[in-house]
């Protein structure tokens, strides 16, 4: 033992990886994101002296709540989950019914107004347990015939909600939903008072940069449990079955446990989601959890990069800059620069040409759809992959061009 | 793995059961049901057939495939604007434009998808399963868009020339129409059998389904059956797209999304890749909706469809007529 | 959160002391919202031609509240944020569909963001009435209100044509299909209540939903084998509501079909697709015949707009809408001496408005904000009319059936005591 060599004293450096973190793209990722997220508020305020960009970001902020939990479902067990937008109903409902004035003109003659804290933690296990419910009997299917019971859900679901108008209002929405109260010592005098006023009041009702703040805490909760999961032995068990379910079965995982533990985990913080989502918009309606509300998530977690939680995040967040801005500006932006190049005539309409802004608007979904075709075939794999399967996908590829050669020599 | 196959043998009881009565007691309600759930079934089927093929061969939900079907039926209300047509009654020159219009948009059609494939799912064959599934989408938004552009949102008229006659048996009202939606649906998936079972083409299309790198080992060419594939489910989507303009005479530009969702469900409930399986699937479900509306209430028509679709995979995970193969 | 600063120089006499703006928001890619906001394009024309509103020109610009096809409340509320963001608005015109005011008053009205709608008849918007699942001061979250509308709701609508319905056309037994929209579902309920009071009978109360349904069939048969002589629709045109009025026909059914405002649509013609006639519509609002001067005004919008599907059944509410807005901005004007008003300088002057002389009447608003117009319409279909009466009609055509209109019966008035 006396020739072993002392053990080095690792620098403090070393110790923290500091320069392996800097390397590693998904610190660089969070940190950049970490860092917009901070400076949004003030740069939109300079930029536009107003909320409307709080305001989107408030929004775009359930959808990416949405998408890193279907990216558990999806990219990380590789169930395709095409009824999503059922369990963020779910949520959404739970919050809406149980904190709105809603339940006194129902059979239950009596409204119900539980805090915000409470109720998001309850939506969040209403929807785990109903994933858990439909997962139960279907996860036996196999591949895609899941798919189709999840679309079946997606599709059962807000019809129920629209059903049951005696205790939902059907059609007529769940409305006036109460808004998150801060606990009195947040709201303290330092922060109302004029006198001793050291921070802006933060009230949910007025200031959209309250419920900014939230979705912020709720992604980096979401990010932090679904890393972590990842790392896990759960997560690995999810990665062998989507990788070979057979294999990962003689393996000795249940799979049907496991898969399980996906569904409802992910269908969980859709509830949280949902919860949010009723809170801000303060309007529930079954119209709002169409099956078009799975399919855009899904898009954005597989053209975010499937299994990689930043890259899901990024999806999200350009799937909804594209969806909700980008696409609605378009005519605006298009009239602009006509007028500003001498072409403003082409804005007026005359005959059968309606006007470039019109025409512009008419040309929505050959563009959404033309930039999903383009992006998915520049980056099949997702603007953000997983690093695993990236060299999954690389060795695949050099595997088929290995079989193409023996092809073409034999 | 399967719960036991009597728990479907009840639930397909039970509905026979409440149906025969409803059969005994209103007789003239049910028939004149049946027939209405009989048609649209019709319609449903030919679109299944597509999602079928394309599902067997390629392991992909084609979301575009219910808006070649809807662009079959705008393609097929222009061309039949540029013939002489008398609409509400039936002359010689429907009966030529019906003749010369069906299979000119059934090869536009074949065209569309072939081009469709080659752009957005070839280049993505070994890429990650999910990515063709995405550009289907696209492609259904651009589908949307090409017609959204072309006629507008609202709904377009379709001729209305098939011969009116109608008839009243035992009460049981149905015309020309519905004899024509449900015989010319059957002869074309009856030709698409014949053609799967009998020719070499379909031979090969089913050595590919079933796998596609020995598929390959026998020499067949997997890029020329999978574009035949395509072509031959947008045949019968066109086909689909006038028929049903034929019949309700209004098409609107959304009208695939939701028709192909049905029409993708009625293939599963068939039994995936099955061509029989589809177009059984695509008549329960037309009957379901039909039975569902008269007799249930028309706002449970979506949940009694999509329960008793998850309830027959809980208890036949395979679907109707699906085999039980192993997993590869 | 906005700061109301007055939009620069003001005081200056000149002719152009700057621009207000006013917006609407309409689903402008359904023929309704288009011909809707043509409407409030010609009456911002006009006031501009005239000299403007005070020496303020004044900027329209429509917003879109469409998402694939159809109105969507969210997108309602994004440009209403749109707007809210910039202080030049100082109010709107819209929305058109009931659902998606109820998603826009909770935001406009804390900013006393004036909004006027031409369209909305949902009572529960401005009414505390049973039924409703909210109260409309909840819905203004207690600020004074921001919401007028220049047509009268579907508690006046739905009983209209059940009694049009029931004494006119002798219906006693209807069928009764919705199409599970705000508006939809709300102005069938008014009419079931109604035809109910009168001693007819509901044979049944179907819904439906646009994007799941194409097949009415069914649902009629079920209609008519339990004896209805007619049939009620409570939807739009948008939601494909006319369609299974051409599906009648498919299963040998002849019977009145009455409707709403939402089916007194060139759309609706279309798609009747050869069953155009005995579509019975109410419309709320005088028609244009029995205002005197309004046929001018109509004559004079079909000159500037001609297109066949330029002029719907809501464009002179929206020229209305459009010019009580002006009206209440101009007062604002005057009442801040001629400088930039605020939002809740308009409002209070919008407030303030009696006697408005517009083209489907002259009216005042109460502090609900609703008209004291209190007419409803009746028109049905008429087919084959020469082509100089279809141009003269002042009901909606049809665009491929271009001879088949919607023709003026007959108006109930319910100010009046009857």
């Amino acid at each position: 033992m006396s020739n072993a060599a002392p053990a080095r004293r690792r620098s403090l450096r070393e110790r923290i990886g500091f320069r392996e973190r800097i390397r590693d793209r998904d610190t660089a990722v969070y940190g950049i994101l970490i860092l917009l997220a901070l400076m949004f508020p003030l740069v939109s305020y300079n930029i536009t002296e107003g909320t409307a960009w709080i305001s989107h970001a408030t929004r775009a902020g359930y959808w990416v709540l949405l998408a890193i939990g279907l990216n558990v479902v999806v990219g990380f067990a590789g169930l395709l989950d095409l009824g999503y937008a059922a369990f963020f109903a779910i949520g959404a409902y739970t919050y809406a019914l149980l904190a709105s004035p809603q339940l006194a003109s129902s059979p239950a003659n009596h409204a119900v107004h539980i805090s915000f804290w409470i109720l998001i933690f309850v939506s969040l296990m209403m929807a785990a347990l109903f994933g858990a419910i439909l997962g139960f009997p279907t996860l036996r299917l196999r591949g895609d015939y899941l798919a189709i019971v999840t679309l079946g859900f997606g599709e059962i679901v807000p019809q129920l909600f629209y059903n049951f108008d005696q205790w939902t209002g059907g059609i007529n929405a769940v409305g006036l939903i109460d808004q998150p109260l801060l606990p009195a010592w947040v709201q303290g005098p330092w922060s109302g008072d004029p006198e001793f006023k050291i921070v802006s009041p933060f009230n949910f009702n007025t200031d959209p940069v309250a419920y900014y703040v939230l979705v912020c805490f709720l992604v980096a909760i979401a990010v932090v449990l679904v890393t972590n999961l990842y790392n896990s032995r759960l997560g690995r068990a999810w990665m062998a079955i989507r990788e070979d379910e057979v294999a990962a079965a003689a393996m000795g995982i249940n799979t049907v446990t496991t898969k399980l533990l996906a569904f409802g985990i992910g269908a969980s913080f859709s509830g949280f989601a949902g919860a949010y989502y009723a809170a801000d918009v303060a309007l529930v309606s079954p119209d709002n959890f169409l099956f078009i509300v799975s399919i855009t998530v899904l898009v954005m977690v597989v053209l975010g990069g499937m299994g990689n939680v930043s890259g899901v995040i990024i999806g999200a967040l350009v799937m909804y800059y594209l969806i909700f801005i980008l696409i609605p500006g378009l005519p605006e932006i298009v009239t602009g620069f006509a007028s500003n190049v001498g072409l403003g005539s082409l804005n007026q309409s005359t005959g059968d040409w309606p006007g470039l802004g019109e025409e512009t608007q008419r040309l929505n979904f050959i563009i959404y759809g033309g930039i999903l075709v383009a992006v998915m075939l520049l980056r099949p794999q997702g603007l953000l992959p997983s690093r695993v399967r990236e060299q999954e996908l690389k060795h695949a590829a050099v595997q088929e061009e290995e079989a193409a050669i023996e092809m073409s020599h034999a | 793995m399967s719960l036991p196959d009597y728990g479907f043998y009840i639930l397909c009881g039970t509905a026979v059961i409440l149906l025969a009565a409803q059969a005994v007691t209103h007789p003239t309600q049910f028939f004149q049901v049946f027939i209405f759930g009989l048609t649209q079934g019709a319609i449903y089927a030919l679109v299944a057939l597509g999602y079928t093929m394309v599902y067997g061969i390629i392991e992909l939900i084609n979301f575009a495939h219910g808006d070649v079907f809807t662009l079959g039926a705008y393609i097929g209300t222009t061309l039949l604007g540029f013939f002489a047509i008398t609409e509400g009654t039936f002359t010689a020159i429907n009966l030529i434009a019906l003749i010369i219009v069906f299979p000119v948009v059934m090869l536009i059609m074949g065209g569309i998808n072939i081009t469709i494939e080659r752009v957005a799912y070839r280049p993505l064959r070994n890429a990650p399963r999910l990515a063709p599934l995405i550009t289907a989408i696209g492609m259904s938004f651009f589908l949307e868009g090409v017609m959204f552009l072309w006629r507008g949102p609202a709904t377009v008229h379709f001729p209305d020339i098939l011969p009116t006659q109608s008839w009243y048996v035992a009460g049981v009202f149905f015309g020309v129409r519905d004899i024509f939606v449900v015989v010319v649906g059957a002869v074309l998936v009856s030709l698409l059998a014949v053609f799967i079972n009998q020719t070499k083409l379909g031979k090969a299309m089913r050595a590919t389904a079933q796998d596609r790198d020995a598929a390959q080992l026998m020499g067949i060419d997997i890029n020329r059956t999978i574009a035949a594939t395509f072509f031959i489910g947008a045949l019968l989507a066109g086909a689909g797209g006038i028929i049903w303009g034929l019949y309700y005479n209004t098409i609107y530009y959304q009208l695939g999304f939701r028709s192909g969702l049905i029409a993708f469900t009625a293939a599963v409930f068939g039994g995936i890749g099955n061509i029989p399986g589809a177009a059984i699937g695509g008549l329960v479900i037309g009957l379901t909706a039909a039975f569902s509306d008269s007799y249930i209430g028309s706002k449970w028509t979506q949940v009694v469809i999509f329960g008793i679709l998850i309830g027959v995979l809980v208890f036949r995970p395979t679907g109707l007529l699906g085999m039980r193969v192993p997993e590869k | 959160m906005v700061a109301f600063a007055c939009g620069g120089g003001g005081g200056g006499g000149g002719a152009n002391k700057g621009t207000i703006k006013i917006g609407s928001d309409l689903p402008v890619c359904t023929t309704g919202g288009q011909s809707t906001a043509n409407g409030i394009k010609f009456a911002v024309d006009q006031k501009n031609k005239a000299g403007g509103v005070e020496g303020f020109t004044i900027a329209y610009q429509s917003f879109d509240d469409c998402r694939q096809g159809a109105y969507n409340a969210d997108a309602g509320v994004a440009n209403v944020r749109q707007m809210l963001d910039d202080s030049k608005y100082l109010g709107m015109v819209g929305p058109y569909n009931s659902a998606v005011a109820k998603a826009e008053i909770p935001i406009a009205a804390p900013k006393n963001f004036v909004m006027v709608s031409p369209s909305n008849t949902n009572p529960c918007l401005t009414k505390d009435i049973a039924g409703c699942s909210y109260h409309p001061q909840d819905l203004r979250a207690g600020n004074p209100n921001n919401y007028w509308r220049v047509v009268t709701t579907d508690d006046y609508q739905g009983p209209a044509m059940a009694d049009y319905m029931y004494k006119q056309l002798n219906i006693k037994t209807v069928g009764i299909l919705d199409d599970s929209t705000v508006f939809g579902v709300g102005i069938a309920g008014s009419f079931e209540q109604e035809f109910k009071k009168l001693g007819g009978t509901v044979a049944a109360h179907s819904e439906y939903k646009k994007e799941q349904t194409s097949d009415w069939k069914s649902i009629l048969l079920n209609f008519k084998s339990k004896g209805a002589q007619g049939v009620y629709v409570g939807g739009t045109d948008d939601q494909n509501i006319c369609i299974p009025r051409k599906q009648m026909k498919d299963i040998g059914w002849t019977a009145p079909f009455g409707g709403g405002d939402g089916i007194e649509t060139t759309d609706c013609i279309e798609q009747a697709s050869g069953n155009e006639s005995e579509i019975y519509a109410t419309s709320a609002g005088a028609d244009a015949t029995q205002v005197s001067g309004a046929k001018a005004t109509i004559d004079a919008f079909r000159a500037q707009f001609s297109g066949a599907n330029d002029f719907g059944g809501y464009t002179m509410q929206a020229y209305d809408a459009a010019n009580a807005l002006m009206t209440a901005i101009g007062n604002a004007i005057k009442a801040n001496n001629g400088n930039m008003p605020t939002r809740l300088q308009v409002r209070d002057q919008f407030a303030k408005i009696q006697g408005f002389k517009g083209v489907i009447g002259t009216y005042d608003f109460d502090q609900n904000g609703d008209t004291s117009l209190k007419i409803v319409s009746i028109y049905v279909v008429k087919t084959g009319l020469s082509a100089d009466d279809a141009k003269n009609s002042t009901g909606v055509c049809g665009k491929k059936a271009a001879n088949a209109c919607f023709v003026w019966k007959t108006q109930f008035d319910f100010a009046k005591p009857s």
